[in-house]
């Protein structure tokens, strides 16, 4: 499977996480930092807004396009994608294909030949890689259960109909808590990786099953995932919220991280001063890496003067 | 939200909302005997340059900007008039004499400024006594004064006294400490009272400076395993990592495929014996109806 594919391909870290589908060939610059879709690394501080700047690049990417139309004839969809923000308008002429065989998630590179982008070198990876903490996946059990018989028969079980209408459960092995719903429907969180959160859920199934219910395990399916990691220097958020004010938002009387939602991949990273970033919003592993490598530039841009 | 109504939200800086806040302070000469009276602008433009500071020693990046503004403003009224009545009188009387409530984490701000006050005070050449955080009060208005070049100084002595600690790799840190001293050099000649442009300035070359202490840290091989506690190396550092919280213990990483076979036992151990469910359901019985005897 194509997930099981992308996973894989961490374990040996020695790639930066652009590089997956080998389907996707390979004359292009592996980080897409030149595509417009992801944010760049500030060179300046001086006011030239994101939008400005991706607007600029996507002119350049149209002259290169049409310079290489020819080799790319393999990938119609390729350069030129419209960039993904929220408010800037469609490009005319180009658009936005779906790739046969590939996920949306990961553009497909932008131009073969020169790289847009002018400084940081796309091979540059970050070194840090971060840790998972939390996945939330959901199951369907198939049935309708009823919860008071599950709590009054199991024994990690807790149900307080007045407070909340399912029953929550925990196993020891993963550490992990569930809630199960009379529906059938059970969402399970807690795990720090794919597979434990998988096992997790079937063992909450088997539980529910020797309770006596025809339990199945349906439809599972993993909604979010929970990352961190720590760059180990200081990070003015004051600064890099004028420079990414698009992405950013920095309040301190509410909340001490900047909460920085990054369009592509779709993740919400916390930024905090003394260097710690959680992630979040992922669907998939490769998500989190990918952002954390979009993030990491720009936050090292924050801790140099130039 | 923001989309919706099409507005973007001013970015938030604490050196604007000083000014307004200030004035809340009712210590000018018509409220309070004139020992105590402080003149209003005089308190803004000092207690102003003290945020300035804090914000360059990461005292002020994510913390909330109330007690760092009312720790601002006591210390630049103790400061102003360092005589034994003011340097006497605590945060909490200070409160009660300016009509201000009181804002419990400002007490924990005036120690870390104080702390980086102290830092900075310790390379004053002129003064012969001993310094400790709690007289350092009174030498405020020299550190405001010529707080570039005492910063540098800082920098160089802590740079020479991690150089006595590990003597080697440390020679990218020299270089690049001589391009960051060319840089406040600049502004060495510019007095205190600052425009924020100039603060914005003083802000980076600050960055430079004291950033660049963790890239030499880390490019030497003997502390990396001492990057754990990064913050302790640097002068200035972000309080969060300074006092960094012992972390729980992590549990080890369990490696599974999620299609294990799920032992019986294992689940078994989940489900209550039928003596125990028939327990637990008299025993719920009976909390019930108590519950119902006493409501």
């Amino acid at each position: 499977m194509d997930q099981n594919n992308s996973i894989q391909a961490f374990q040996g870290l020695a790639s930066p996480p652009g590089v997956m589908t080998p389907t996707m060939p390979v004359f292009s610059p592996m980080m897409p930092y030149g595509s417009g879709l992801t944010p760049q690394p500030v060179q300046n501080t001086n006011s030239l807004s994101i939008l400005e700047e991706q607007q600029r690049q996507q002119q350049q990417q149209q002259q290169q396009q049409q310079q290489t139309q020819q080799l790319n004839t393999g990938l119609p969809g390729a350069s030129g994608q419209t960039p993904q923000l929220f408010h800037s308008q469609p490009v005319p002429g180009s658009t936005t294909t779906a790739l046969p065989g590939n996920t949306p998630l990961y553009s497909a590179p932008v131009t073969p030949m020169t790289p847009i982008a002018p400084a940081t070198p796309a091979s540059e990876s970050s070194g840090i890689v971060p840790q998972l903490q939390n996945i939330v996946s959901t199951v369907n059990l198939g049935c309708k259960l009823d919860l008071k018989t599950i709590a009054l028969r199991a024994r990690n079980a807790e149900y307080n109909p007045k407070r909340f209408a399912a029953v929550i459960m925990r196993i020891r092995e993963p550490r992990t808590t569930a809630l199960i719903f009379s529906s059938g429907k059970m969402v399970c969180t807690g795990a720090k990786s794919e597979e434990q959160s998988r096992l997790a859920a079937r063992k909450y199934a088997r539980v529910v099953q020797k309770l006596g219910f025809p339990a199945k395990f349906l439809d599972f399916k993993i909604q979010n995932m929970v990352g961190s990691c720590d760059v180990k220097f200081p990070i003015r958020l004051e600064g890099l919220v004028l420079t990414h004010q698009q992405f950013s938002s920095y309040e301190p009387e509410l909340f001490p991280g900047l909460i920085y939602r990054m369009i592509k991949p779709r993740i919400v990273l916390l930024i905090f001063v003394s260097g710690k970033v959680v992630l979040t919003g992922a669907k998939v592993r490769a998500e989190i890496y990918e952002a954390f490598e979009n993030i990491y530039p720009i936050l090292k841009g924050f801790r140099k003067t130039t | 939200m923001i989309k919706v109504l099409n507005i973007q939200a001013p970015t938030f800086s604490v050196t604007d909302v000083m000014e307004a806040h200030c004035q809340e302070y009712k210590v000018s000469l018509g409220h309070v005997p004139e020992e105590l009276a402080e003149d209003s602008k005089g308190l803004t433009k000092r207690a102003i340059a003290l945020v300035e500071l804090a914000a360059d020693s990461w005292i002020v990046t994510g913390r909330q900007p109330l007690p760092i503004m009312m720790a601002a403003v006591y210390l630049a009224w103790q400061s102003l008039k360092p005589n034994a009545q003011r340097l006497k009188m605590s945060l909490e009387k200070f409160c009660k004499l300016a009509k201000v409530q009181k804002s419990k984490t400002a007490g924990t701000r005036i120690t870390e400024m104080k702390g980086m006050l102290y830092k900075l005070g310790k390379e004053i050449p002129w003064y012969k006594e001993v310094l400790t955080p709690d007289n350092v009060v009174s030498l405020v208005g020299d550190i405001l004064q010529h707080r570039f070049s005492l910063l540098r100084r800082a920098l160089k002595s802590h740079e020479l006294s991690l150089l006595e600690k590990c003597p080697a790799g440390q020679v990218n840190s020299s270089s690049a400490e001589t391009s960051s001293s060319s840089e406040v050099s600049e502004h060495a000649g510019q007095t205190p009272a600052k425009s924020s442009v100039n603060a914005e300035k003083q802000k980076q070359a600050g960055v430079g400076d004291e950033s660049l202490k963790s890239p030499s840290e880390e490019s030497n091989p003997q502390t990396q395993e001492l990057t754990q506690n990064w913050g302790k190396r640097v002068l200035f550092a972000p309080p969060c990592v300074v006092n960094a919280k012992r972390k729980r213990a992590e549990r080890p990483p369990l490696h599974v495929t999620g299609d294990e076979e799920i032992s019986d036992s294992e689940i078994e151990s989940y489900i209550r014996t039928p003596q125990e469910a028939r327990d637990f359901a008299m025993m719920q019985e009976k909390l019930f109806t108590s519950n119902n005897e006493s409501s």
